[in-house]
């Protein structure tokens, strides 16, 4: 579901017409999409009628009820940060590993089988393993997003770097630049594109990631939450925090969304 | 003003190339698609690997990288750089020198001015046109000043506006600094106009160096895509600038498109030539008659040469078959006319 978001907000971009922005009728149309579904789940919960399957109405009681609680938010808060800091300290590590290692040829050698096996192993392999080594804490979720989103990033600056039309570097060469000329002023701003396309696919891993560290492990966070609302089969709060989850998922990536505009903006990535 | 010598130069395109391109000159490589121009063109500045020895000014420059070797070099693709400016693009060269700021705006605005994107400045490249790209490149290009310059097609897809524009400042930068400088071409007329020496590049290999009548004397030979023919002028309409021309083994009417008198050559791409199959071809001016020699394949493209007495003429093939008899039409408009002298 959130991939399909992802696409759709991707292709909105691409696609003719689309980039004008969301006209009035656009904007009705998508509401009346979502008062449809809401009336097929009403309706369906009536015919259902299960305490399994509650109705739109229900569920938007517990969120509110969730919400006017202090717990909620704060677990809210709690998952929120461990996934900045995550990504945050995950950029950081892949970035300087990607320019080390554009830089340097004996490097790449030395960490690109490195690089590739930690993004080839499924993220949630490395779970018993870190809390074993870490313990029930903070760190264990933050540290499974820095292995699962910086490998990612580092990946992206190499193979940018190896991307870029040989044109664009034979004239680099021929007007002088050296080695650290050609990954700080070429390589790094023209894969800039391919970084920001990667990160918004990590964004939503490292709520994944997160998330299931606290289900699984960690007493805090909307987890642990989502843990605790199954154990008293309040479907209606687990609905409410899916809701909520798909509603952070969202507001990350039209944060990085409108970062990448304005940045590609001003780097002179866009036609328009 | 550089001397530069190739000897047995080799790699994956190139096969045992040896040229001289003499220091100040502008040194003309005309070849076919394939035929290692751009190549040439990336051994010389050091951006490709290659068997052989390069000299500068006859020291060996084979192991000098590319940002030691004083070039400016213009790709077919212009490859701007998409994340800068038109100004950001052409001051890059000039900060890798060590210039100072205000010295490098200096030089990057007189470029700007004497390529007429003055008013480009501060626009991204996608936001340009395909002719005011190239001018920024020429200008990024030229403004590190370079001893040799590189151009790969400078004039290819260009409106002819374009093609006069930057042929004049090609010419004038050649006039007052003199650097030495490779053209890297298919076109024959920009060829002719800019170029002292030539060298014809057939599937890596250098089929001749040097000047402009033995240039000719291996064009139809070795680039079937192009007739070039020595002629004589034997009358000239000034009122309708036309000229009417003796060749071998036929005359032609021809647009008078210079001042020169007597000996000229005669050019016609062979694509421009249209074929009658059943010797229908009116109005009759310019319609030659002969029979269809050979069928060469060219990367894919098939040519027919066509044989009017002692004289091969160049056409594209569209089915013909050997021994076929056909009727050439040279549109008057596709002739070129070139001054020996």
């Amino acid at each position: 579901m959130y991939h399909i978001i992802l696409v759709y907000l991707s292709l909105s971009k691409i696609l003719p017409g689309e980039h004008k922005g969301m006209g009035f009728k656009s904007i009705v149309r998508e509401l009346l999409a979502i008062v449809l579904i809401v009336l097929l789940w009403k309706v369906l919960s009536i015919f259902l009628s299960s305490p399994l399957f509650p109705g739109p109405d229900k569920v938007l009681l517990s969120l509110v009820y969730l919400l006017l609680k202090e717990e909620l938010l704060i677990q809210l808060g709690i998952t929120f940060s461990r996934v900045l800091i995550g990504l945050f300290l995950g950029i950081l590590t892949g970035f300087i590993v990607g320019v080390l290692v554009t830089l340097s040829s004996f490097l790449r050698d030395l960490v690109y089988p490195l690089i590739v096996f930690f993004i080839v192993t499924p993220s949630f392999a490395f779970i018993p393993l870190l809390i074993l080594w870490i313990g029930l804490n903070d760190w264990l979720p933050i540290s499974l997003v820095i292995i699962c989103s910086g490998f990612p990033i580092a990946y992206a600056i190499i193979s940018s770097s190896k991307n870029i039309d040989p044109d664009i570097i034979d004239v680099a060469l021929s007007l002088g630049a050296r080695r650290h000329i050609l990954v700080f002023k070429i390589v790094l701003p023209m894969a800039l594109t391919h970084i920001f396309s990667l990160l918004k696919l990590e964004t939503s891993h490292a709520l994944r990631l997160v998330f299931v560290a606290e289900y699984l492990a960690i007493s805090s966070g909307l987890g642990y939450l989502m843990a605790k609302a199954y154990s008293l089969l309040r479907v209606d709060e687990i609905l409410a925090i899916i809701i909520l989850l798909g509603f952070l998922g969202l507001i990350l990536t039209y944060a990085l969304e409108f970062i990448e505009t304005r940045i590609m903006e001003k780097r002179g990535f866009m036609r328009h | 003003m550089v001397k530069i010598e190739l000897v047995k130069i080799s790699n994956f395109i190139l096969k045992n190339v040896t040229l001289t391109i003499e220091n100040g000159s502008i040194h003309v490589v005309i070849g076919p698609n394939g035929a290692g121009k751009t190549t040439l063109l990336k051994v010389v500045a050091g951006l490709i690997r290659y068997k052989g020895h390069i000299y500068f000014n006859g020291k060996k420059a084979d192991n000098m990288p590319p940002w030691k070797r004083n070039i400016g070099y213009l790709p077919q693709t212009n490859a701007l750089f998409p994340h800068m400016t038109v100004l950001e693009n052409i001051l890059f060269g000039l900060k890798n020198k060590g210039l100072s700021r205000n010295e490098a705006y200096g030089i990057a605005k007189y470029y700007m001015e004497l390529l007429g994107i003055s008013h480009l400045k501060d626009r991204y490249p996608l936001k340009l046109s395909g002719g005011e790209q190239k001018k920024v490149a020429l200008a990024r290009a030229l403004a590190v000043e370079p001893q040799i310059l590189l151009l790969d097609e400078p004039f290819t897809g260009l409106h002819y506006d374009y093609r006069v524009f930057i042929y004049n400042v090609i010419k004038k930068v050649h006039v007052e600094r003199k650097p030495t400088i490779i053209l890297v071409t298919h076109e024959i007329d920009e060829a002719l106009k800019l170029g002292e020496k030539y060298t014809i590049l057939v599937n890596g290999v250098n089929k001749y160096s040097g000047g402009l009548k033995g240039f000719f004397e291996n064009a139809n030979k070795y680039l079937p895509y192009i007739n070039a023919y020595k002629c004589s002028i034997i009358g000239v309409d000034y009122e309708n600038g036309l000229c009417r021309v003796k060749c071998r083994d036929f005359e032609l009417i021809a647009p008078l498109t210079s001042n020169c008198s007597g000996k000229v050559i005669v050019s016609i791409p062979s694509d421009k030539i249209i074929i009658h199959r059943f010797s229908a071809c009116y109005p009759k001016t310019n319609c030659i008659s002969g029979v269809v020699e050979e069928i060469v394949n060219e990367h894919g493209l098939e040519q027919a040469v066509v044989k009017v007495g002692d004289t091969n003429v160049n056409v594209l093939a569209y089915g013909l078959r050997v021994g076929d008899r056909v009727m050439m039409k040279f549109p008057v408009k596709d002739i070129k006319i070139f001054c020996i002298s």
